[in-house]
């Protein structure tokens, strides 16, 4: 056997694979096989098995670290065509890094939506912003509302169409961090969780895969109806206060990756936004009081 | 004659001076009950009005006033008395949104 033939029942060098998320089409390229494993369970609903006409949006790949660290502590780096914008993880954190860097692809390039850094949840058509502060809950409560009947459109991204003034889904792994994986398996048998990640830059990473129903309808936009600024605070009793559309206007232009690079387009989405949703900020400590809550919100007169 | 003190001379000049809108077209609002955000689209900038700056901006909206015109249409609006206070008041608003480069001195002709 020359070195460049290879045993039939041995797996490429190099794999690749192409999948939806949302709009958007990516193609992933990499000699670590276990990303590829881990992309085939999340996104086993979107993963691309056929030719298709539409263009890939993000060019990604990760690669291994320099030859040097192959045995020792082995990294891994993100790249996003030819820009790779992050420092090397260690490789073990690889699939991680890929998701961050999907984050990071979508937040610097997807300049057709007003993106707001936001989780997007969607009930009878109607959706439910709740736009991220650090240490608000976002994720904890977006994986509790989705693992109790609600469509998760998105973790991360409130993709705001400018146009139809819809929002666009964008269903991806759900990142819960530390104290929070535990609370959400203890929340729901079904929560489906992948491998730990330990001490990753952000604390122990586990990815929560999103509900199948999740990924199936991800071609599904819907009307944003609700706006919650979430606030977790251990012991506090379920506290609901509305907020003024121009204070909910400020706070959500400051949240938004990208409001000022729009100009007057991001403007008019974001004024329309607040305009057609109810407005509250919410402070909780018990999860499930604060689901329950998230289900009895009433609708904007229209 | 008892001459005028100069506070009031201050005021009878400033009282004269004209205000317009920078460029009304590079203007876009969004208005809630009390509360407005006005988007500028020479600076980019965007900015939460309270009422009274947005009426100043509404009126001058029309085309450009006096600044003793501007204070009686807004007193008016707003039940207020045009008293020295108010157009101090409005003269202070003037200048704010002069400072956002909002509005502007102007010679040109009321519409």
């Amino acid at each position: 056997m020359t070195r460049r033939q290879r045993p039939a029942n041995r797996l490429p060098a190099r794999q690749r694979v192409e999948y939806r998320i949302g709009p958007f089409l990516v193609h992933l390229e990499t000699p670590i096989h276990r990303i590829v494993e881990l992309v085939h369970w999340c996104y086993a609903e979107t993963i691309v098995r056929a030719p298709t006409t539409t263009p890939v949006q993000f060019n990604v790949r990760v690669e291994r670290g320099p030859l040097h660290r192959r045995w020792l502590r082995p990294q891994a780096t993100f790249h996003l065509e030819d820009v790779s914008p992050f420092d090397p993880f260690p490789a073990d954190h690889a699939f991680a890094l890929l998701e961050w860097g999907l984050n990071w692809s979508i937040a610097i390039r997807a300049h057709q939506y007003l993106l707001l850094h936001a989780a997007v949840l969607e009930r009878d058509g109607r959706a439910l912003l709740l736009p991220a502060t650090p240490g608000s809950g976002k994720s904890t409560l977006a994986a509790a509302l989705a693992l109790r009947g609600w469509r998760l459109l998105s973790d991360e991204f409130g993709l705001v169409d400018p146009h139809s003034r819809e929002i666009h889904p964008l269903p991806r792994p759900i990142p819960l961090k530390n104290q929070s994986i535990e609370v959400i398996r203890a929340f729901s048998a079904q929560a489906q969780f992948g491998p730990v990640f330990p001490r990753t830059r952000k604390g122990d990473v586990a990815h929560l895969r999103p509900p199948g129903d999740s990924l199936r309808r991800q071609d599904e936009p819907a009307r944003p109806a609700w706006i919650v600024f979430p606030r977790y605070r251990a012991g506090s009793p379920l506290r609901r206060a509305a907020m003024t559309q121009s204070h909910t206007f400020a706070r959500l232009s400051q949240n938004s990756f990208n409001y000022r690079l729009l100009g007057a387009t991001g403007f008019e989405a974001l004024a329309h936004l607040v305009q057609s949703c109810r407005c509250w900020r919410a402070e909780y400590s018990d999860l499930k009081d604060m689901v329950a809550a998230m289900s009895q919100l009433p609708t904007a007169p229209q | 004659m008892v001459p005028l003190a100069p506070g009031r001379i201050e005021l009878t000049e400033a009282a004269s001076k004209r205000w317009a809108l920078v460029n009304e077209a590079s203007l876009a609002w969004a208005v809630w009950d009390t509360d407005n955000a006005l988007f500028h689209g020479e600076t980019g900038e965007t900015h939460l009005l309270s009422e009274l700056p947005a009426l100043l901006l509404q009126i001058l909206a029309a085309g450009p006033r006096c600044e003793a015109s501007l204070s009686a249409m807004a007193a008016e609006q707003c039940d207020a008395v045009p008293d020295g206070a108010w157009q101090r008041k409005i003269r202070q608003v003037l200048t704010e949104l002069a400072n956002l480069e909002l509005v502007e001195p102007t010679n040109r002709a009321s519409p």
